[in-house]
C-alpha cells in the first residue's frame, strides 16, 4: 500500500448482488427409442448358426474327402499293382523261351544259311538253302534255357499244351539220367562227308 | 466390530493360501509337463497324431543293349500271421447262413493260396506259439506275387482275419536264364549276391525316402498334412552291351550240344571286333536268377569268367601271328612235320593222331593243327619275345571287367618254362586261360592287331538323366601289325575251307576265319581222356566284325574240337543273320598248306 494510494469511498464499487434465479424446468421427456426389429436378431443369430453349420459341414466334407482320397489312393495303388502284374505277364510270354516253346510245338526248325533278295535288281545274294530238321547240332527242347516264370504257362500255338513245368532246370541233362545214345546222324566222331 | 474384521482377515488369509497352493500345484504341474517331461510327452502325442511312411526307392532295372528288360523290380508281398489269434472263423455262405470254418481248414485255404503245404504253415504257427504263447507275429511266406495277394485279400474278406500282408519289393527276370550268370541274382534283402547284380550294386541300389503326416485315429492321413521329409532316390538303370535275343539263341545252341555230347558244360562268346563290346556270353548249364536255388551253389558262376583251362590249338594262330609280326615267318614258311618231334633240349612233341611225314607251310600247320610243325617254326622266336606277345594278347591279365569271382589265366614267366613248356606254350598247353581272355586275344587279332578293352556295360543311367559308369573311350593297344593280323586271318580262313572240320564249318557265301582247339587236361597228375573242345574265329574273315569263341568241357561222343566245330558254325550263322552281314563278294584267301 503506497501513500499515494487513493482511498476510495467504501462501497463505491460494491458489487450489486444479482439474484435473478434461473428458471426451473421439468426434465424434458426422452423421445422413446424405436422397438428393436426382430429381423436383425434373426439375421444375427441365423448368421451365427449358419456359420456353425457351414463350419460343421465343411469339416465333415473335408474329412469325408480325406477318406475318399485315401480310398482312391488305395485304389490307385491296387490298380498300379494290377498293371504291373499284367505287364510282367506280358514280359514273361515275350521271353524267347516262350516263343521257342510255341515254335517247337508247331514243329518249326531253325533256318539255315541266310540269303538275301536284293530289291534293286532282284538278285539273290548268298547261297539259299532249305532249313532242315536234322542239324549237326540237334536242337534240344526250349526248356534247356530255363525260365521258371513261364513254367506251366499254356502254349498259344497248340491248344491244351503248356510249357513243361518240370524242365526249368539249369540247362543240362540230369547227370544221374542215362546218357543219350550216340546219334549216328549227328554224332559220329569223324569228319562227315555230304 | 473388531471381532468381525478379524474373521474377515482370517478368511482372506485362508483364501489366499488356497489360491497360492492351487496356483503352486498348477505351476509344479506345468513345469513338469512343459519342461521336465516335455520331450517324452511331445513324442507320445506325435505318435498318436502323426504317422510316417517309407517311400520305397525301387532297385534299378538291368536292360540289354536294345533296352529289353533282363532284371526289374516288382512289388511283392510278405504274408504274416498272428499265431495267438488263429482260431475257427465264421463266414457267411452263399445262402446267407453263417457257418463256422475250423482253423485248420482256414489255414489250409491260406496254404493253397500261397502254394505252400498246409502242414508247413501249421508248423510255423505251432513253433511260434511254442516259443511264446502270446505270439502275434510269424512269417508265413515271403515275396508272394500280386495274384496270391489278391487271393489272400479275398480270404481275409471271407473271415480269415488273422493273416496279414505287407508290401515288399522283389526282383523279376522276365527272360529267365538268358545271360543269367552274367546278370546275376539278389538275396532276400534285394541286395546283389552274384554277377552284375553284385558288381553293380551301387548303381542299382536306390535310397528309400521318408514321408510324415498327421493322422486320424483310424490312421487316415489328414488332408494337406503329408510332407515328404526325404525324397526317394530310385536306383540307376544298368544297360549291358549284351543282346538278349542273340544270347538266348546261343544258350539254346550250346545247351543242345552239351546235351547231345554229354559234355560237362559249354560256353559261347560273341564280341564286336571293332569296339570290344561283348554281344553275347552264352553258357550251359545256365542260371535262372528267378529260381537260384534250383542251381547248386557251386554251379552259380559264369564259366567264361570263372573257369580256367588249357586251351590247346586255338593258341596256334596267336603263335603264327607273333612269328609273322616279328618277321620270322610268312604264311608260306616251310616245315617238315613228322608225327613226333624230339628237339635237342630233350622235350618230346607229338601230334594228336599218327601220320606220315608232311611238308607243310605255316598255313598248312594251322590247317592240320600240327604240333610238331608249330614247334619247329616257333623255335625261331626267343621265349622272352613269345612271352611278351602272349602277355600283350592279355593272357594272365583277366578281362578288366572286374566280374565278381573272375579268375586270371596263368601264363608263367618265360624264365620258369621248362623244356617241354617252352614248346607246349606254342600250341596252348602249359598255359591256363579263361574264356574271356581267349575272346579278348581273338578280338585283338580280328581288330587287325589292335587290342581294345572288352566292354560289358554301356552305362548306368539315373531318372534325372545323369549317366555314370560309361566306359572311357577305349584306348587301343597294338599287339601285332595289320599285315600280320590279315595274313593270320587268311590262314585261319583256309582252316575253315581246307582243315579237318571244313564240312562242319564252311558257310556257303561267307568268309569265316577259325581255328579249332582240343585242350588236354591233367587232373591230379593224370592225363584225362576227355578234352576241352574249342573253336575261335571271326567273321567276315577279310574285315572282321564279330569274334566268336566256343568252348565245351569234356564232350563224350566227339572227344575233340569236332564237338565245338558245328556249334561254332551255327553261332556264326546266327551272328550273320542277327546283324545282317552280307555275303562276301571277294574270293577267299588262298594259302597252300603243303609244298
Amino acid at each position: 500500500m503506497s501513500a499515494t494510494a487513493v482511498r476510495l469511498p467504501h462501497g463505491a464499487f460494491a458489487p450489486t448482488p444479482q439474484t435473478t434465479p434461473r428458471p426451473v424446468r421439468a426434465v424434458p421427456a426422452v423421445s422413446p427409442s424405436p422397438r428393436p426389429k426382430l429381423a436383425y436378431a434373426v439375421v444375427a443369430i441365423g448368421g451365427v448358426l449358419a456359420m456353425v453349420v457351414a463350419q460343421l459341414l465343411l469339416s465333415v466334407g473335408l474329412s469325408q474327402g480325406a477318406y475318399e482320397i485315401s480310398a482312391l489312393q488305395q485304389q490307385q495303388t491296387t490298380l498300379g499293382w494290377q498293371q504291373q502284374s499284367a505287364s510282367d505277364d506280358l514280359l514273361e510270354v515275350s521271353s524267347p523261351q516262350y516263343i521257342a516253346a510255341n515254335a517247337q510245338a508247331l514243329g518249326m526248325v531253325i533256318n539255315g544259311t541266310p540269303a538275301y533278295l536284293r530289291l534293286s535288281d532282284g538278285a539273290v545274294v548268298g547261297v539259299p538253302a532249305a532249313a532242315a530238321t536234322e542239324t549237326e547240332v540237334p536242337v534240344g527242347p526250349s526248356t534247356l534255357v530255363g525260365n521258371s516264370l513261364i513254367a506251366g504257362v499254356p502254349l498259344v500255338t497248340v491248344p491244351g499244351a503248356s510249357v513243361d513245368p518240370n524242365a526249368t532246370g539249369t540247362g543240362v541233362a540230369d547227370p544221374a539220367a542215362p546218357v543219350a545214345p550216340v546219334s549216328l546222324e549227328n554224332g559220329i566222331p569223324a569228319p562227315q562227308t555230304r | 466390530m473388531v471381532k468381525h474384521s478379524l474373521s474377515t482377515r482370517r478368511r482372506v488369509a485362508v483364501a489366499i493360501l488356497c489360491v497360492v497352493t492351487i496356483v503352486g500345484a498348477f505351476v509344479v504341474r506345468l513345469v513338469d509337463i512343459q519342461v521336465v517331461r516335455a520331450d517324452q510327452l511331445v513324442t507320445a502325442s506325435l505318435e498318436k497324431t502323426s504317422g510316417a511312411g517309407t517311400l520305397y526307392a525301387p532297385r534299378g532295372n538291368i536292360v540289354d543293349t536294345n533296352g529289353v528288360l533282363l532284371a526289374g523290380s516288382v512289388t511283392l508281398f510278405d504274408v504274416t500271421i498272428s499265431p495267438k489269434d488263429v482260431d475257427d472263423i465264421t463266414r457267411t455262405d452263399e445262402n446267407g447262413e453263417s457257418v463256422t470254418v475250423p482253423a485248420a481248414e482256414a489255414l489250409a485255404e491260406v496254404a493253397a493260396a500261397t502254394g505252400k503245404k498246409p502242414e508247413d504253415l501249421e508248423k510255423i504257427v505251432e513253433d511260434a506259439l511254442a516259443k511264446d504263447a502270446s505270439a502275434n507275429f510269424a512269417i508265413l511266406a515271403r515275396g508272394v506275387d500280386y495274384s496270391t495277394y489278391q487271393a489272400l485279400v479275398e480270404l481275409k474278406k471271407r473271415g480269415t482275419w488273422w493273416i496279414y500282408t505287407q508290401q515288399t519289393s522283389g526282383r523279376t527276370y522276365p527272360n529267365g536264364a538268358v545271360a543269367g550268370a552274367i546278370v546275376g541274382y539278389v538275396g532276400t534283402d534285394n541286395a546283389g549276391l552274384g554277377g552284375l547284380e553284385l558288381a553293380q550294386d551301387t548303381c542299382l541300389t536306390g535310397k528309400n525316402g521318408q514321408q510324415a503326416f498327421q493322422r486320424s485315429k483310424d490312421n487316415v492321413a489328414l488332408p494337406g498334412t503329408t510332407v515328404v521329409t526325404k525324397e526317394p532316390e530310385p536306383g540307376g538303370e544298368l544297360q549291358l552291351t549284351i543282346d538278349s535275343d542273340l544270347n538266348w539263341y546261343l544258350q539254346q545252341l550250346v545247351a543242345s550240344q552239351v546235351l547231345a555230347q554229354g559234355a560237362k558244360w559249354g560256353t559261347i562268346t560273341v564280341t564286336e571286333a571293332k569296339t570290344g563290346k561283348i554281344r553275347a556270353i552264352a553258357e550251359a548249364p545256365s542260371l535262372d536268377p528267378n529260381d537260384v536255388s534250383s542251381t547248386a551253389s557251386e554251379e552259380r558262376r559264369s564259366r567264361v569268367f570263372q573257369d580256367r583251362f588249357e586251351p590247346g590249338s586255338v593258341f596256334k594262330p596267336l603263335t603264327a601271328a607273333s612269328l609273322i609280326d616279328a618277321g620270322l615267318a610268312t604264311p608260306a614258311s616251310q616245315v617238315v612235320a613228322d608225327y613226333r618231334y624230339k628237339p635237342e633240349n630233350g622235350a618230346s612233341i607229338k601230334d594228336a593222331l599218327p601220320h606220315e611225314r608232311q611238308h607243310l607251310t605255316l598255313a598248312g600247320v594251322l590247317q592240320t593243327s600240327s604240333n610238331t610243325g608249330t614247334s619247329q617254326l616257333g623255335e625261331k622266336m626267343s621265349p622272352e619275345d613269345r612271352y611278351n606277345y602272349l602277355d600283350a594278347f592279355g593272357f594272365g591279365h583277366a578281362s578288366g571287367l572286374n566280374f565278381p569271382g573272375e579268375q586270371k589265366g596263368v601264363l608263367h614267366p618265360w624264365q620258369e618254362w621248362d623244356n617241354q613248356t617252352y614248346y607246349t606254350t606254342m600250341f596252348g598247353q602249359g598255359v591256363d586261360v579263361t574264356g574271356i581272355e581267349l575272346a579278348s586275344a581273338y578280338q585283338a587279332l580280328a581288330n587287325l592287331g589292335e587290342k581294345l578293352p572288352l566292354q560289358l556295360i554301356e552305362g548306368c543311367s539315373y531318372p534325372d538323366g545323369t549317366v555314370t559308369q560309361v566306359p572311357e573311350q577305349p584306348k587301343a593297344e597294338r599287339v601285332i601289325s595289320e599285315k600280320a593280323a590279315l595274313e593270320t586271318l587268311g590262314m585261319m580262313e583256309t582252316v575253315v575251307t581246307e582243315g579237318f572240320w571244313s564240312e562242319s564249318l564252311e558257310i556257303p557265301g561267307y568268309r569265316v576265319a577259325a581255328k579249332s582247339g582240343t585242350g588236354e587236361q591233367i587232373i591230379n597228375g593224370i592225363l584225362q581222356d576227355t578234352f576241352y573242345s574249342s573253336m575261335a574265329g571271326a567273321v567276315p574273315a577279310d574285315d572282321p566284325e564279330y569274334v566268336v569263341t566256343v568252348t565245351l568241357k569234356d564232350p563224350l561222343y566227339k572227344r575233340s574240337s569236332a564237338a565245338a566245330a558245328p556249334v561254332f558254325k551255327e553261332a556264326v550263322l546266327q551272328v550273320i543273320k542277327k546283324y545282317g552281314i552280307p555275303p562276301s563278294t571277294t574270293p577267299g584267301a588262298s594259302y597252300p598248306g603243303t609244298y
